[in-house]
């Protein structure tokens, strides 16, 4: 077989354990997970700054470390970029300075070429206090490519972005992997950079990877449903979509809901995050949008998880798989038993049928009209 | 007093070089490493601004003048003792200067300089350095006032010779015990200066800081 990342690893720090088998072959790779569980530790594994990883992991044909033969890689040596969360500029060198930090000696381009590549034109004497977030986001790209690496690790890109600026990113990215063909894996917590983004999917979740999925197969309406409830995370609905004349419809048999998209009629399936299930407190009124999405259950099974709750609430003959942390919903006092009102924002529903190019909310502004609210509304959202 | 001033002026010239290579790199390894017995490091290298001088001195008086190999160099009361009792008590000022300094240079810089392709040398003086240089400047010209106005240790490991260890804070004692005050004056003058010059560098220093903070 012929992957770029094979190995498998193991990792632990205190209660918090990790365990991976990987196979990465190359192009576009998306690992997902709810926030917490380690996506950016196994990055920084890959990556070679976790020195006390255990298992083994090659890179093509070169070792990244070895725990029987004791060998360790350092990151210097290991050809991988890594682009952190907060981005890591550094904030005493300029943008050019800061692309031409890892530059090769005999590269193809300059550090000039790069910024404008990424649009960045104009701006090489500045420094990064000196301009906006997603320019920043760009600069740190252009400096992890401009090091030529054999594989690009991403930690959450585009988290400190918002809607607009995160699509046109998530656009810029996957272009820019096909133009340099750098292999990439990419870490998210959000659904919709999984479909947007990757060629292959694993999942992290409590400390274990999945096997590598196709992204096809994730959103093909056959394959989906299963593919997402083998996760055994989250909520996956199979139903009929529907059109009114204001909006669409998700429908089951004792269920239905409305839809953020536009899809076209006919069976499909959905697939709801644990975090993105709201629990409605009685005495507060609730957003109009959220109102034709209200459902009302029983919490079956309630129960701690470290930083938040996890619990799954019996309703409309669907068994709903609810995450929060461990600060929301104290004064609620939730137990087996209780009965609870949850409202599901038609934009946590994400329909399995539409293909990521139009199901993804890019060419539909309209289907964003939910996100300010959860902003500035004082409404529970 | 000229000879005085020389001398102290030789000894800042001697310990400028040697707060930087002592501060940087024991700044350094407590702000950036892990390994047994960190704690009782830190702690020691800040002994000297606890102790009472004399008791300093006293010790590395026996330490230069009583250990086997450092006896023979016959150290004590010459001017290597004096500047090695000036750098003494200036040495914790610079440590914890430097020490602040590199701690707050976040490690993910480094992390990515590492996958950048830097060796550990290279980023110290590309990003560590530059980075905790104000810290590091601030902290070498507060030392430097310190070594400069050192009179207990010196007095101790290197005596009140005019013209060979006679230093000016030592060269001001000897005045004023002779009743010569005018000279005692002028000296104190130099060395108000020179504090103040350096309380004023270190205010500038100070200000400048948020502009190439991110």
């Amino acid at each position: 077989m012929n992957f770029l990342l094979e190995g498998s690893l193991t990792f632990s720090r205190g209660a918090f354990f990790l365990t991976a088998s990987l196979s990465f072959r190359g192009g576009m790779g998306v690992i997902f997970g709810p926030s917490g569980v380690g996506k950016s530790t196994l990055l920084r594994i890959i990556a070679g700054l976790e020195p006390r990883a255990r298992g083994t992991l090659r890179m093509k044909d070169r070792i990244l470390f070895d725990e029987h033969s004791r060998f360790w890689l350092p990151p210097r040596k290991r050809r991988i970029g890594y682009l952190s969360q907060d981005l890591a500029l550094f904030p005493h060198l300029t943008l050019e300075n800061n692309v031409a930090y890892g530059m090769p000696r005999k590269s193809g381009k300059t550090p000039g070429e790069w910024l404008s590549l990424m649009r960045l034109e104009g701006l090489e004497h500045r420094y990064p206090h000196q301009i906006s977030g997603g320019q920043r986001q760009r600069v740190a790209l252009a400096r992890s490519l401009a090091a030529e690496p054999d594989l690009l690790l991403l930690d959450e890109p585009f988290s400190a972005l918002d809607g607009p600026l995160r699509r046109n990113l998530r656009r810029e990215l996957r272009q820019l992997q096909e133009t340099t063909r750098t292999p990439m894996l990419c870490v998210t917590h959000s659904v919709e950079d999984v479909s947007a983004l990757g060629d292959v999917f694993y999942f992290l979740r409590e400390g274990t990877l999945s096997p590598g999925i196709p992204i096809e197969d994730l959103w093909s309406p056959h394959a989906a449903y299963h593919a997402w409830s083998a996760f055994g995370w989250g909520t996956v609905l199979q139903g009929t979509v529907e059109k009114t004349e204001e909006c669409s419809w998700l429908s089951g048999d004792t269920w239905r809901l409305r839809l953020a998209e536009d899809p076209s009629p006919g069976k499909n399936a959905a697939f709801i995050p644990p975090h993105g299930i709201k629990l409605l407190y009685p005495d507060l009124p609730v957003d109009p949008v959220l109102q034709p999405n209200i459902l009302e259950g029983t919490v079956t099974e309630i129960f701690s998880l470290g930083s938040f709750y996890r619990m799954y609430i019996s309703a409309a003959g669907h068994s709903w798989h609810v995450e929060y942390s461990l600060e929301s919903y104290r004064e609620m006092n939730l137990f087996e038993g209780s009965s609870v009102r949850m409202a599901i924002p038609p934009r946590s529903i994400h329909l399995f049928d539409a293909p990521p190019s139009t199901a993804h909310p890019e060419h539909k502004p309209h289907s964003y009209d939910y996100s300010y609210r959860e902003e500035t509304d004082i409404l529970q959202t | 007093m000229i000879a005085s001033f020389c001398i102290s002026l030789k000894v800042l010239a001697i310990n400028i070089p040697l707060l930087l290579l002592f501060g940087i790199s024991i700044g350094w390894i407590l702000a950036k490493k892990t390994f047994p017995g960190r704690t009782a490091l830190s702690l020691v290298v800040l002994l000297p601004v606890v102790l009472p001088p004399s008791v300093m001195g006293l010790y590395l008086l026996a330490l230069l003048g009583h250990t086997p190999f450092l006896k023979e160099l016959g150290i004590p009361f010459t001017f290597t003792a004096a500047a090695i009792g000036a750098l003494l008590p200036s040495l914790p000022i610079m440590i914890q200067s430097c020490r602040t300094g590199f701690a707050g240079v976040p490690s993910l810089l480094e992390d990515t300089a590492r996958t950048l392709g830097d060796s550990e040398w290279r980023i110290f003086f590309r990003i560590t350095l530059p980075l905790a240089r104000r810290h590091l400047f601030a902290g070498l010209a507060l030392a430097s006032a310190r070594a400069l106005g050192d009179f207990g240790v010196t007095l101790m490991v290197a005596g009140n010779m005019p013209g060979r260890t006679q230093t000016l804070p030592l060269y001001i004692y000897s005045q004023v015990e002779r009743l010569h005050f005018s000279t005692a004056y002028l000296a104190s003058i130099l060395l108000v200066a020179a504090g103040t010059a350096s309380l004023f560098f270190v205010r500038r220093i100070e200000e400048g800081r948020h502009e190439l903070s991110s």
